[in-house]
């Protein structure tokens, strides 16, 4: 008899190699739409060694070793004890499993200090810390590294999760950045994102990568467990229970809407360089610099 | 009626159950309010559909899909 493993929203089921092939199959055609990447980019993925990364830089690594060439993998140790520390550790034996270059920066290395100590420092919230720290390395890592591409692991929680932060605080020009492809073309300090298992849900990619047999922790940051996220997070998640098919709901709708939102919105957050660090913002003075400034300031 | 053990993975904590003959994995997770949106289950070290029923000499864990900031 057929082990089952999994039925989706819909009520087909799949066995162990029927759901491998379910999911590998939607990241390449979700690739293959957006047409997130051409022979001769070189990828880099964003990796945390968690679940999302993992799947991501799995799947991606299968095509471009086609070819002959390799993505390679870029973590931000921001400095999270008791959670970084452990996904670093998995991310090392993944990469070294799979033949996948590491770099591993922080803002330790770069600006003598860490997530934590500058939480200590700033009565800010830690997740918009955090987001400032990690993408400004992340663009500035990915340049060194020749990156044209840098693939990050959302999917489509983390997604339906921001359009509707987003809506809920009346943010929706933030909204305008997001979707599979994401980043300006036309700045050449600016590294785009794809985001290859944009499609794909939360629990579609622990079973993945539990089946793969990844080493990964499912585990949230500790500093995001009373987030506004994991709040919007909690509520989508009971909708969904209720509702099946709520997600896709959600992010198929702002697909429609999101053509309209970067014609209308885009273009009042056009990127530019940072009068300080000369990387891109859209502000005169990125948010990165503006972060390092409060941090000298603060006692 | 019989009890037996589920190990909830996030929270390092065991709890028990009550089940029957058609107990399933959705009952169960039903019984321990945990919404099955974010959670996959391990029934003696293998991953298993919710519709999958249990019994008393199962080793079951609850792992948290939920990660990220």
């Amino acid at each position: 008899m057929k082990k089952i493993i999994y039925s989706d929203q819909s009520g087909k089921s799949y066995t162990k190699s029927e759901f491998i092939r379910y999911f590998e199959a939607k990241v390449f055609r979700t690739i293959r739409k957006y047409n997130m990447f051409e022979k001769g980019d070189k990828i880099v993925v964003a990796m945390s060694g968690g679940k999302d990364s993992v799947a991501t830089a799995h799947i991606l690594n299968q095509i471009i070793s086609k070819r002959g060439e390799q993505v390679e993998a870029l973590l931000i140790d921001e400095g999270i004890p008791g959670y970084r520390d452990i996904t670093i550790k998995d991310a090392k034996k993944f990469c070294k499993d799979e033949g996948i270059k590491l770099t591993i920066a922080s803002p330790k290395k770069e600006f003598k200090f860490t997530l934590t100590q500058a939480l200590k420092k700033l009565p800010k919230n830690p997740c918009n810390m955090c987001g400032t720290l990690r993408r400004y390395l992340l663009n500035l890592y990915a340049k060194k590294l020749n990156a044209t591409k840098v693939a990050t692991g959302h999917n489509i929680d983390d997604e339906a999760q921001t359009v509707l932060m987003n809506q809920y605080k009346g943010n929706v020009q933030l909204s305008a950045k997001l979707g599979p492809v994401t980043g300006v073309t036309e700045h050449k300090k600016f590294i785009r994102r794809i985001k290859p298992l944009y499609f794909m849900t939360e629990k579609e990619v622990a079973i993945y990568t539990t089946l793969k047999g990844f080493q990964v922790i499912y585990t949230e940051c500790p500093k995001a467990r009373d987030s506004f996220r994991s709040t919007v997070r909690e509520q989508i998640n009971d909708l969904e229970n209720s509702y099946p098919g709520i997600k896709n709901g959600i992010i198929n709708s702002f697909l429609e809407m999101l053509p309209k939102l970067r014609k209308e919105l885009a273009p009042k957050s056009k990127i530019r360089e940072c009068e300080s660090c000369q990387e891109p913002s859209a502000k005169k003075i990125c948010s990165m610099c503006e972060l390092l400034d409060e941090y000298k300031k603060a006692k | 009626m019989v009890k037996i053990n589920v190990y909830i993975e996030r929270d390092d904590e065991t709890k028990q159950v009550d089940i029957s003959k058609k107990t399933t994995i959705k009952d169960m997770l039903n019984q321990l309010n945990i919404n099955p949106v974010t959670v996959i289950v391990t029934k003696n070290n293998e991953l298993c559909d919710e519709s999958e029923e249990i019994n008393s000499k199962d080793k079951l864990k609850i792992i948290s899909v939920v990660s990220g900031g």
